[in-house]
């Protein structure tokens, strides 16, 4: 046992020596004391238990135990989603709307074009 | 960590540029054997076009492997005509392009359809049609 529990035991038994020379009316008030303060101990948590408190407390705890590793996949996240947003600005995620495609669709250019074609769909 | 995290973003980034930054305007001889094989078309005329109309090609054989066989025979048949149109067309022809991607698949069919029937009009009624509505806007007012 080290040094700190040993005052700590000495402590308790010189505590519980001096309770046997309480007088019976500061023993009730102690009693009654001690009633009152688990009392609102217990209404505080019911309280906090009601507006989810409790999973609150979980979450926060979860987070303060987790805070780098969550850091981190924020990080990683943010520059993943950087690249993304750089790759849709140069043109690389564009699918479909290039020049090769229209070059490739089942109409040719020249179709796009002809003013002819389009007033004879409209005839039509 | 938040040192790592940025170092890591900056790498991405310089990387991304990097790619950006290669030879934009090479010469017939810089391009890579695939590259030439399907600008194939271009080949007598591809050190006399102007850098953004070479860059563009390139946008063309970069999404070349992306298609399929009978998509890769259309573009090769119609390189040549689509390098001689002038950017006004061109753009002219991307706006039309983007209507028509944008219709129903049937929509898509019927206008198909009809664009073979129009072309076996005589030239002389094709060319009254032209001359009749010059300022028809496109197709979207079509998909009603």
């Amino acid at each position: 046992m080290n040094q700190e529990q040993k005052i700590a035991k000495d402590i308790v038994e010189l505590l519980n020596a001096s309770v046997d020379q309480l007088e019976p009316a500061v023993i009730s008030r102690l009693a009654e004391a001690r009633q009152l303060a688990v009392q609102a101990m217990r209404e505080s948590t019911r309280t906090t238990n009601s507006n989810g408190g409790g999973l609150l407390a979980y979450f926060g705890g979860y987070v303060r135990h987790h805070q780098r590793l969550l850091s981190l996949a924020a990080l990683g996240s943010a520059v993943f989603f950087a690249f993304l947003l750089t790759q849709q600005f140069t043109g690389h995620g564009m699918a479909e709307h290039g020049d090769a495609f229209l070059l490739a669709s089942e109409l040719p250019p020249e179709a796009y074009l002809d003013k002819g074609f389009y007033s004879w769909l409209e005839q039509q | 960590m938040v040192r790592a995290a940025i170092v890591a973003s900056l790498l991405l980034l310089a990387l991304n540029a990097q790619a950006e930054t290669a030879p934009k305007e090479p010469d017939w001889a810089q391009l890579t054997d695939s590259q030439r094989k399907v600008l194939a078309p271009l080949a007598g005329e591809w050190d006399i076009l102007r850098p953004w109309q070479r860059e563009k090609m390139l946008d063309i054989a970069r999404d070349y492997p992306k298609m399929t066989p009978d998509q890769q025979s259309r573009v090769q048949r119609r390189l040549n005509h689509w390098s001689r149109m002038t950017p006004y067309e061109r753009e002219n022809a991307r706006k039309k392009y983007q209507e028509f991607n944008a219709l129903s698949a049937e929509k898509k069919a019927e206008i198909r359809k009809k664009w073979q029937q129009y072309q076996s009009l005589p030239e002389s009624k094709r060319e009254a049609l032209r001359r009749e509505n010059p300022d028809i806007d496109g197709l979207d007012d079509l998909d009603n």
